[in-house]
């Protein structure tokens, strides 16, 4: 992807990246976390907001900080470096609810021209099938794998 | 005649900075134990079914 994204620091096994979202509502500490689940061979992908005052992840939220484009870019960013040592690895996310997951759905068609050209996204649907996404199809989750 | 077309312009983008001290600050427990949960039920279905698949094929 070429869309700007945040300055990121990450561990240097790459499985944890952190950076910090800049708009309206302020500065807002973003986490990613990968996380294998090696009975079933895929990566989870974990992000959420990260409140200093309670210490806790916030993946529920929705912060609205006017910078959704590059939040996502951001993330993407981290896919490609969370791959460079993996180049197989196949990665899973979904959203914590249903209508989070289809907003997912809704950002990956948006920005469908960038990520298409470095990543295959496919959708999982409520069968249990792995198709390739389409736009505003009811998916329970998102599988993706570098090209 | 000739044309040049220009390369598309490239977003001078930030670089990665390594910084393990992240592993201290997320601790020791993975951070989305319930997008875990989640991820585990989905990704067993999908298991699930491409196993069957494969056993009708054989």
């Amino acid at each position: 992807m070429n869309q700007p994204h945040y300055e990121v620091r990450a561990a240097s096994d790459r499985l944890q990246f952190e950076f910090v979202s800049e708009g309206p509502k302020g500065r807002i500490t973003k986490r990613i976390e990968y996380t294998y689940i090696d009975s079933l061979n895929f990566w989870n992908l974990g992000f959420g907001d990260y409140n200093p005052d309670t210490d806790q992840i916030d993946d529920q939220m929705v912060s609205d900080n006017g910078d959704g484009r590059k939040v996502l870019a951001t993330v993407a960013f981290s896919i490609q470096e969370f791959m460079v040592p993996r180049p197989n690895a196949t990665i899973f996310f979904t959203g914590s609810t249903d209508q989070r997951t289809q907003v997912y759905g809704w950002a990956l068609s948006k920005y469908w021209s960038d990520i298409s050209v470095d990543f295959r996204v496919e959708g999982i649907t409520e069968a249990g099938d792995v198709v390739p996404f389409v736009d505003r199809q009811h998916y329970l989750g998102f599988l993706i794998r570098r090209k | 005649m000739q044309t040049t077309s220009k390369p598309a312009k490239k977003v001078k983008q930030p670089q990665l900075l390594i910084d393990d001290t992240l592993k201290e600050h997320f601790g020791p427990s993975p951070l989305f134990p319930d997008k875990i949960e989640k991820a585990t039920r989905i990704m067993s279905l999908v298991r699930q079914k491409q196993a069957e698949q494969q056993n009708s094929v054989k």
